[in-house]
């Protein structure tokens, strides 16, 4: 897709408006651009290290379309490769994950290695080759691999940026989120996988934006505040003991930290309640008043585009997602949490993530009935424009008062989490992307 | 005829017993139900109405004339040489419309209407077959085994995969 | 499309590599191209002579996307319809198969003859037509049909060469394999229709590897040797008596055709076991000692392009295909046997058969798993050349002494089952369909 068909459907005037066309989520052109350009071509979320923590352990994914296959060596070294036989093409790794010294390709038999190194040819004795013949050019097709705070991404384009590079100002929060347990993370057991109508830019939107909070999730709120009564009334306990952001109207804001990345936060009152919060005092002991503050004490939801949000607030979620057509998306969602956690915190936690997220809470659902009744909406070509225009004129450039505690690696701050502004970055970033010169694909030759 | 009711309850129990070990892939449980001397037979369809009921001389989707031929099936699954068992469906068997069609002290002949639902990790996809059970049972003990097991098979084509297991 | 945007996706330098780029099994834009150049432009195997024996049978099916109806008239001669009424379009045979003289159109009570001639227009009294009516226009859309030894073709390309012209030199095992009896070649009651993901193409691969026997049907080879061992010691238990090949990958061999037609053979140890094996004696007799070897001691598979695969090796089977999509394709199967064969016989070739094939069998659903995993694996764009180079310093173009034993004259012969220069032959035609069309 030529940048010219691309560049007027981001209308981009600071301090004056920011609109988006609604084609970029409902042109089939502009979605393939988006696979080629973003998904195949930038890093991509794929799985936290504690997916695959012993040597020769394999754990298999989609990049955009194509099948990976990711590895740790016996040196603890990541690797990845395009899940396919370099013989006839079938995917070698069949299961979603596995640990094993040698992958034999059920088809025909060749053997490779964790490494992506052929070790077996069957028959090769009897194979008669060609002269030019190298085994080693059988080898599996590498791609990029790397991972940070033990969050693990994926690359299929090989020039791409380093992923420190990449990550930019989301890597303080990553480690805000990695440092709540001196032993790191651990995705608990327990994966759910749930598809909806609606574009995958919806998921990078919503999934900062605080605007919805009080509507779409009023119900939620609402039960929440029964419970509370109810087991002031009764005296009884309430085991769920939801977080409640909203009543209170705490300090609040976003920011916007590079290549697509972006936050919203907000301070809860009754973080006690919290997992983490629980242990609130041993925390402020290990980490300092003000990191403890951030860790514990502030809701904070973190989009690393295009694909994944880190959810540390209403329990601590994974949420990543993979598009499957424009009009449809497939999310995975994961419950992770400190490695090493009293049994009290973990059950606490499992209970308000189950409360809150996934298709079968009581939150989740209101949102993909809107993103649903976007994509609807998007088809109403008429009505073609919408604007990201919401506190436009508070937006602050790069960090304010309260970020400047721990980083300064901040584009954009904006006291409200309910601003739009931080979509801006989003989107002039969605363009940089989509209209950059990639790498020439290889077999058009 | 008369129902009797409880030869019917027991027969129920029986196959619902096979549904439940079929689906918790209990498969050594499941071929002590079968006699030595059994078959296990799934006809093909000649036309829109016209089953193949002659498997000497038509071809049948499955037939077993042995018990060594189900544990073959059982084998393959055990042997991990197979990739087509290598993830197998998640199963959940619905066995319905139970009758008895002949008692004697010899031989019980039953019928019975299956829904057999499949779902399929490598294609993240559900697919079923239904149709119906048609039993020969022998008195054993204070329970029955299986001498014969015709299965009809009323939605026949078959995505991708037709197993002992999937009816 | 283009033949330039065709052409990049095969490497051809005979003696260096044949590679094929792997978007051909999933870009939409050539699975349009096939449908149009290669499934509605080239012969595409229909039926049996056997499924339509009779004066006024008919059979439908599908060439490519279009609904087509095959019949036989009184004289036995074959003809082949688009199945849609000329005046609104409803199929006008709806079922699989029938016999009827007058085929009534059940929309507006239309009638035509298994000639295809119209007979009747409903209230042709009232009608009206404009002047230029002729009744004969309406008559139904003919398609080209032709048979070849008991196996019958259709074209919806009237334009397409002679259907013998088009076999070329798989014709000489197309004898070969109908003349396992005198009385010729019967379909058995019991069709089989299953669906899998991947692209049609593997099924034309896949049915001619040798070199994959060995791996994905590991567990049936190792079942029908512990089979064959416990009835050794136990004497009796194994009433299938399955058929053991020898190995493919040092044996054998391979033949193109001609037009993308394909085969491999390999040697069966155990062939006396087998429905024509049983009868061998007499075999020998009939047909003398080489051609008896050729028909009952060697396993054949010929993929006749593009779609179907006569089996005559463990049982005998047809399988044709039809693709549903770029990753999906619908597989029908067929068990297929001599007239009149002893019971024994026939007995031993339905138990063999459905052992090993269908999608019930013990070995095709090994298969269809891998036809899944490679579709996926072809997704991985990042990895997309394969090469088709085993075999390359070995075979030779032409004739090899085997091939001139039974009078066959093929493109190229290889000396194993599962060397992989027949495909090379597969994927030249498949180039010259898609950028130059049907000769």
């Amino acid at each position: 897709m030529k940048p010219e068909n691309i560049k007027w459907r981001v209308v981009d005037k600071p301090g004056e408006t920011f609109k988006v066309h609604r084609s970029i989520y409902t042109d089939p052109d502009i979605y393939q651009t988006e696979l080629e350009q973003i998904f195949e071509g930038n890093w991509i979320y794929i799985a936290h290290d504690s997916q695959l923590p012993n040597a020769n352990d394999y754990f298999t994914t989609l990049v955009g379309r194509q099948p990976v296959v990711i590895s740790r060596d016996d040196e603890g070294k990541l690797h990845g490769f395009i899940n396919a036989c370099t013989h006839r093409g079938a995917k070698i790794c069949r299961k979603k994950k596995g640990n094993t010294k040698n992958w034999s390709c059920p088809y025909h038999g060749w053997v490779f290695n964790p490494q992506g190194e052929i070790l077996d040819i069957k028959s090769l004795d009897t194979a008669n080759y060609p002269d030019s013949f190298q085994k080693s050019d059988y080898d599996l097709t590498r791609i990029k691999v790397d991972s940070y705070a033990g969050f693990i991404f994926a690359s299929v384009n090989t020039e791409v940026q380093e992923l420190k590079d990449h990550l930019a100002g989301a890597k303080v929060f990553m480690d805000l989120f990695n440092e709540q347990s001196a032993e790191g993370l651990e995705i608990l057991p327990g994966t759910s996988v749930y598809t909806h109508h609606g574009n995958w830019k919806m998921q990078a939107e919503n999934g900062v934006d605080g605007y919805h909070v009080d509507t779409v999730h009023a119900s939620y709120f609402r039960i929440a505040a029964n419970r509370n009564e109810r087991a002031a009334k009764e005296g009884a306990e309430d085991k769920v003991k939801a977080i409640d952001p909203l009543t209170e109207q705490p300090r609040n804001g976003t920011y916007t930290l590079g290549n697509g990345h972006q936050l919203f936060w907000i301070d809860v009152p009754n973080f006690r309640d919290r997992g983490l919060g629980m242990e609130y005092d041993a925390l402020v002991e290990r980490v300092g008043e003000v990191k403890a503050k951030w860790m514990a004490a502030r809701l904070r939801q973190l989009v690393i585009y295009p694909n994944v949000i880190l959810f540390d607030g209403i329990s601590t979620q994974m949420r990543h997602w993979r598009p499957l057509s424009q009009d449809e998306t497939e999310v995975t969602v994961n419950c992770i949490a400190p490695v090493g956690e009293p049994a009290e915190s973990r059950t606490r936690r499992l209970r308000q993530y189950e409360d809150f997220y996934g298709a079968s809470g009581l939150a989740t659902p209101d949102d993909l009935t809107e993103f649903d009744a976007c994509q609807d909406g998007y088809y109403g070509i008429k009505s073609a424009w919408h604007d990201f225009n919401r506190g436009m004129t508070q937006i602050i450039d790069g960090p304010d008062d309260v970020v400047a505690e721990i980083t300064t690696e901040v584009l954009n701050s904006a006291p409200h989490m309910a601003d739009e502004g931080l979509y801006h970055h989003n989107y002039r970033n969605w363009l940089k992307l989509m209209t950059r010169k990639m790498p020439t694909q290889q077999g058009a030759v | 005829m008369a129902i009797d009711l409880q030869l019917t309850a027991e027969v129920t129990d029986f196959l619902l017993e096979e549904a439940d070990l079929l689906d918790r892939r209990d498969w050594d449980s499941w071929l002590e139900l079968y006699e030595e001397q059994c078959l296990f037979w799934i006809p093909a369809w000649e036309d829109d109405d016209v089953l193949c009921e002659d498997p000497d001389n038509e071809v049948s989707l499955i037939y077993l004339d042995d018990k060594n031929r189900l544990k073959d099936r059982v084998w393959r699954i055990n042997s991990g040489l197979s990739s087509s068992l290598i993830r197998m469906p998640r199963m959940a068997h619905m066995v319905s419309n139970v009758r008895i069609k002949e008692a004697s002290a010899e031989r019980i002949l039953v019928h019975a209407k299956f829904q057999a639902n499949a779902y399929k990790l490598d294609e993240h996809r559900v697919d079923f077959f239904f149709g119906d059970y048609h039993y020969e049972l022998l008195p054993k003990g204070d329970s029955f085994s299986i001498k014969t097991k015709k299965v009809i098979i009323r939605n026949d084509i078959i995505p991708r995969q037709l197993d002992f297991f999937s009816v | 499309m283009k033949p330039e945007d065709v052409k990049w996706r095969i490497i051809d330098k005979p003696g260096e590599t044949f590679k094929v780029h792997r978007s051909i099994y999933t870009d939409p834009e050539i699975y349009k191209a096939e449908l149009e150049e290669i499934f509605e432009g080239n012969w595409i195997y229909v039926a049996h002579d056997s499924q339509l024996p009779n004066a006024n049978d008919y059979f439908t099916t599908m060439v490519g996307r279009q609904p087509v109806v095959i019949s036989r008239d009184d004289e036995g001669k074959l003809h082949g319809f688009i199945n849609a009424c000329t005046h609104r379009g409803a199929k006008i045979c709806r079922k699989k198969k029938g016999n009827a003289k007058n085929w009534s159109c059940p929309y507006h009570g239309w009638v035509f003859n298994p000639q295809g001639e119209i007979l009747d227009i409903k209230s042709l009294d009232t009608a009206n037509y404009p002047d230029g009516f002729q009744k004969s226009d309406y008559n139904l859309t003919p398609i080209k049909v032709d048979s070849y030894a008991g196996f019958i073709f259709a074209s919806i390309n009237t334009e397409v060469q002679e259907l013998e012209d088009h076999l070329a030199g798989a014709k000489v095992f197309m004898d070969m394999f109908s003349e396992q009896s005198e009385q010729g070649l019967e379909i058995l009651p019991g069709t089989s229709v299953y669906t899998h993901h991947g692209n049609w193409k593997m099924q034309a691969e896949n049915g001619v590897d040798g070199y994959h026997l060995d791996v994905v049907h590991a567990s049936y080879l190792t079942l029908a040797g512990m089979r064959a061992k416990e009835a050794a010691e136990a004497a009796g238990g194994d009433n299938i008596k399955a058929i053991q090949p020898q190995n493919p990958d040092t044996t054998g061999g391979n033949y193109a055709l001609g037009n993308g037609h394909v085969m491999i053979w390999i040697d069966i140890a155990n062939f006396r076991d087998r429905g024509l094996g049983l009868q061998y004696d007499s075999l020998v007799e009939r047909v003398g000692e080489h051609r008896a070897k050729w028909m009952a001691g060697r396993l054949r598979q010929v993929m006749i392009y593009p779609n179907v695969i006569l089996f005559d090796g463990i049982s005998t089977q047809m399988r044709h295909w039809r693709p549903l999509s770029q990753d999906e394709t619908e597989v029908t199967v067929n068990c297929i046997a001599p007239v009149g064969e002893p019971a024994e016989s026939r007995k031993r070739r339905l138990r063999q058969y459905e052992d090993f094939y269908g999608a019930s069998g013990l070995a095709t659903p090994d298969d269809l798993t891998e036809f899944d995993a490679c579709q996926e694996g072809y997704y991985g764009a990042k990895s997309p050349w394969q090469d088709f180079d085993r075999g390359m310093k070995s075979h030779q173009m032409g004739a090899d002494d085997d091939a001139r034993s039974i009078g066959l004259e093929p493109e190229s012969s290889a000396e194993r089952a599962a060397d992989e220069s027949l495909y090379h032959g597969e994927y030249r035609q498949w180039v010259k369909l898609l950028s130059e069309g049907a000769d």
